[in-house]
């Protein structure tokens, strides 16, 4: 068995807003292939951490490695709420997220995961428009749509009802192949069936890492 | 680079998605200076009181002047036999922008006073004053308290005349389009309110928008694209807002001209790039302030108070020239300190920008100064995200 590359590589990161500090991890190093599950309670650090891991936020303290061969490929970042502009309609979003990364229009129409999201009668409202459910797979549908390579889903079912739970999940996986590392925070554990690997924080200190 | 263009479309075509940003920010600013437009049209004319009476070689040529002033500069003039003892009372409460008092026998001993109370319309006073101070020359010269009349007499007149010209509501002179100024003052007032908005507009598209993209959580996901860091949405937000002003001021370039005759003349281009750092510094302020604010409310009261501190310290309402040193060195922070006279003298003189100047380096500077601000400003706010 020949060792997967390594991704990600923390050593010694601390993370403060202002001078209380959120997030302390003295080592963690994240493979090609992990499918990562990131529990842990409210306010354990879990979005600090994502948004760290997604290269979004700078930590104050202590040095985040990523692979070259990663950060040349498009990463997919759903936050916590929102993550769309709430004046613009679904689809409008979505063409504006492909242009952010570079990426020609294709029409949200004929996407597999807006069908299998609910969300191609939603297409022409606006973000706003849409009840908090539908902003969720909305907010996933727009990572997905600019063909990611590593997926970071900070809390994606969060007032999702359960078959559209299920309807991200088997999105999920119709993306797997093409996936090299995907990342899902969840408070509650079993959320995430299909995670080969397990982190859990709290009081933003990794308790467990586990395979 | 490419980071930075991207940003800047998406905030263009954020804008132009809906009716709304259309209306609010390309329409309503040229609808604004159309209405401002109209604030004077019935403005009053000048009011001036001759207290005295000119006597000897002087007399006659003085009535024929005075004559030709209420005829071609639409004065009105009141005359008065003797010379007022107050004569600043008088100006100020008698309702007078100017008063000459003739208080000795010749025209040495004349003495000016203008009102001072509305900028505008001194404005136009200060135009008027120098051509009446150079018919008090000719009417040296005509005395021959500098010799014979001759060649100089001659030029004094020629210059007179034009200056007296440039005095005429005839609109329908070469002259008078350049200097319409003295022929109509309500465009005094369009000029005015276009540097207002062109200095304040780069603040109010820049201000909202990192708040805005915080609020909704918009600005991780953009942070996440390929290419695009902190650098690129600084960048990309500041060009946004000069792009969107730049639009503006050709958009009010044609509206000026369509509707007050302010004919685009040369020197577009150099007036153009002088406005640059101006828009340039406003949208590094707004930025600073998008950064630093904790919600969009805030931007608003932000907003609000630079317009107030904009207008107050910059020269728009009152004259700074005789204010304290504080506020000498409070009105160098503001763009429009610096944009309102060169826009003035382009659009209703004839005087283009110079690139090299004092107002140039004062502008450059304040670039320098609100680019390290909002460098900071940024820093500091993405540290908490």
């Amino acid at each position: 068995m020949t060792a997967r590359e390594e991704l990600i590589r923390l050593t010694d990161v601390e993370k403060r807003y202002g001078r209380q500090s959120v997030l302390r991890i003295e080592r963690l190093s994240i493979r090609e292939g992990d499918r990562i599950l990131l529990t842990g309670s409210n306010g354990s650090g879990k979005s600090t951490l994502l948004k760290l891991l997604a290269h979004v936020a700078p930590v104050n303290r202590g040095r985040i490695r990523w692979s070259p061969t990663l950060t040349a490929e498009p990463v997919g970042f759903v936050p916590q709420h929102g993550g769309l502009y709430g004046e613009l309609t679904i689809h409008d979003n979505f063409d504006l997220r492909r242009g952010l990364y570079g990426k020609e229009r294709i029409d949200a129409a004929e996407s597999g995961d807006v069908r299998a999201l609910g969300l191609a009668p939603l297409l022409d409202k606006r973000f706003d428009e849409l009840s908090g459910g539908y902003q969720r797979l909305a907010a996933v549908a727009a990572a997905l749509h600019v063909d990611p390579t590593w997926l970071i889903l900070d809390e994606p079912f969060g007032g999702v009802e359960r078959p559209y739970r299920e309807a991200i999940l088997g999105r999920l996986a119709q993306h797997d192949r093409r996936l090299r590392l995907l990342i899902v925070a969840s408070p509650t554990p079993d959320e995430f069936p299909e995670a080969n690997r397990r982190i859990e924080l709290e009081a933003g200190r990794i308790e467990c890492s586990e395979r | 680079m490419l980071g930075t263009l991207r940003v800047l479309r998406k905030d263009l075509l954020e804008l132009l998605d809906g009716v709304r940003g259309i209306l609010l920010v390309l329409v309503l600013p040229a609808v604004l200076l159309l209405l401002v437009g109209q604030l004077r049209v019935q403005s009053q004319p000048l009011q001036m009181l001759v207290a005295g009476e000119a006597t000897g070689a002087e007399e006659k040529e003085f009535e024929a002047f005075l004559q030709l002033l209420e005829e071609i500069a639409g004065l009105e003039i009141e005359l008065r036999d003797s010379p007022v003892v107050d004569p600043l009372e008088t100006t100020r409460h008698g309702g007078f922008d100017l008063l000459l008092n003739i208080e000795g026998d010749t025209s040495r001993d004349w003495v000016f006073y203008t009102a001072e109370t509305n900028r505008l319309r001194f404005v136009s006073l200060e135009q008027f004053v120098a051509g009446l101070d150079r018919a008090l020359r000719v009417l040296e010269l005509a005395q021959g308290d500098f010799g014979d009349p001759g060649t100089e007499f001659d030029a004094e007149i020629e210059l007179l005349k034009a200056e007296i010209f440039a005095l005429s509501a005839a609109a329908s002179d070469r002259l008078v389009a350049y200097f319409p100024r003295a022929a109509d003052r309500a465009t005094d007032v369009v000029v005015r309110t276009a540097a207002l908005i062109l200095c304040f507009l780069p603040f109010v598209l820049a201000a909202p928008s990192l708040i805005r993209e915080r609020e909704a959580h918009t600005l991780e996901p953009l942070l996440a694209a390929p290419g695009i860091g902190p650098g690129a949405v600084m960048a990309g937000k500041a060009l946004y807002a000069l792009v969107v002003s730049l639009f503006n001021w050709l958009l009010m370039l044609v509206l000026v001209q369509s509707f007050y005759s302010l004919d685009v003349k040369s020197g577009l281009l150099q007036t153009t790039l002088f406005l640059l750092p101006a828009l340039l510094s406003s949208a590094l302020l707004g930025l600073a302030v998008s950064a630093l604010a904790r919600s969009q409310s805030q931007v608003i009261i932000a907003a609000a108070l630079y317009f107030l501190g904009m207008t107050l310290f910059s020269g728009f309402l009152y004259p700074i020239e005789e204010a304290s040193g504080t506020i000498q060195a409070l009105s160098s922070l503001f763009s429009l300190t610096f944009v309102h006279p060169i826009l003035t003298a382009w659009m209703l003189g004839a005087g283009a920008a110079a690139l090299v100047s004092p107002e140039t380096a004062a502008l450059w500077a304040q670039v320098l100064v609100m680019g390290l601000g909002a460098v900071l400003a940024v820093r500091r706010s993405l540290r908490h995200i």
